[in-house]
């Protein structure tokens, strides 16, 4: 079945983006999201851990336990989840691709650039 | 340091991740814990440690109930969830208006104030540590400029760095300055954009 695009909610989307380059544990995904969106989205273990929690669910991503850091726990991102990943972004890259066709961005573009 | 907020903290968090489901807490509550000691062990300031604070309590009555919701099972409150949970909003009030208070205080004393150089702004950037170091700060430097654009009531300076990382401010109203002038410039770190070869910091104002 071909997947729908933009099916992820935005934490979720962060978290496996956060872990496309390598595996982290929890501050390190919360430090990477908080890098990656400039600050914009900063999350709290609550909300970090139940979005953890439905990715492994859904097998998004994969536990990994160390054991010399037995109080944390890593997670990487399964083929699956790159799958997903790879979707979500497809889905991002057209649509960015159209808003500069349709020269929506233009105003911001041209200022800064 | 003289004191540490460690213990207190993770015994006071501990609590109120009672209010998780078991099944969550078996699997999740000691990572959980550690996962804010890092939080607040990475924080420099005061300040950074109370938005830490106030970002989970606030989250946490939500994210409880999803779980709860998301196990299909109502929520049932026992006594002690109802004190955990009549304390977590005191905490959330509590927490709320010392940010308010404290912040203020930190401002009047100058201490959320950090002097930088344009090197330093650039390269905190470059290595992704930019948030950290500087996210709940309001920064002052001195710089030459090396390209002025003004339109639509604002301006945009760039500074002269020699770093692979440029520096650029944007003011929110037209300004008279010029390339090759020197300037000391006021900004909230928390304002930063990453943009492709450099930072972009907002609502600069001349010191």
């Amino acid at each position: 079945m071909k997947r729908q695009y933009n099916q992820l909610p935005q934490v979720a989307f962060s978290i496996l983006l956060a872990l496309s380059l390598k595996e982290r544990h929890g501050y390190e995904i919360i430090k990477q999201i908080r890098d990656d969106s400039n600050g914009k989205i900063q999350l709290s273990p609550g909300a970090l851990y139940t979005s953890i929690k439905q990715l492994l669910e859904q097998k998004l991503i994969s536990e990994i336990s160390r054991e010399n850091d037995t109080r944390r726990r890593y997670y990487s991102l399964s083929k699956k989840g790159k799958t997903v990943l790879g979707a979500e972004l497809d889905y991002y890259q057209n649509t960015i691709a159209l808003a500069r066709q349709r020269q929506v961005l233009e105003i911001s573009h041209g200022f800064y650039s | 340091m003289g004191f540490t907020v460690k213990p207190k903290s993770s015994e006071i968090y501990g609590s109120l991740i009672h209010m998780y489901p078991q099944s969550f807490r078996n699997h999740y509550s000691t990572t959980m814990i550690q996962t804010f000691d890092d939080m607040l062990e990475n924080e420099r300031t005061w300040t950074g440690r109370l938005q830490v604070w106030a970002r989970t309590l606030l989250n946490l009555p939500f994210s409880a109930a999803k779980e709860h919701a998301t196990n299909g099972k109502e929520i049932i409150m026992n006594h002690n969830m109802k004190i955990l949970l009549i304390g977590a909003i005191v905490a959330i009030v509590g927490v709320g208006i010392g940010s308010y208070w404290f912040g203020n205080l930190h401002a009047m004393q100058g201490a959320g104030i950090e002097r930088v150089t344009i090197a330093q702004l650039a390269d905190a950037m470059r290595q992704d540590e930019f948030y950290s170091d500087y996210g709940n700060a309001a920064v002052l430097f001195t710089g030459e400029i090396s390209a002025v654009k003004s339109g639509n009531n604002a301006t945009l300076v760039t500074f002269v760095t020699n770093r692979p990382f440029s520096v650029t401010c944007q003011f929110p109203k037209n300004i008279a300055v010029k390339t090759g002038q020197t300037i000391s410039v006021a900004a909230p770190g928390g304002s930063a954009d990453r943009q492709k070869q450099g930072v972009l910091l907002h609502n600069c104002l001349v010191n």
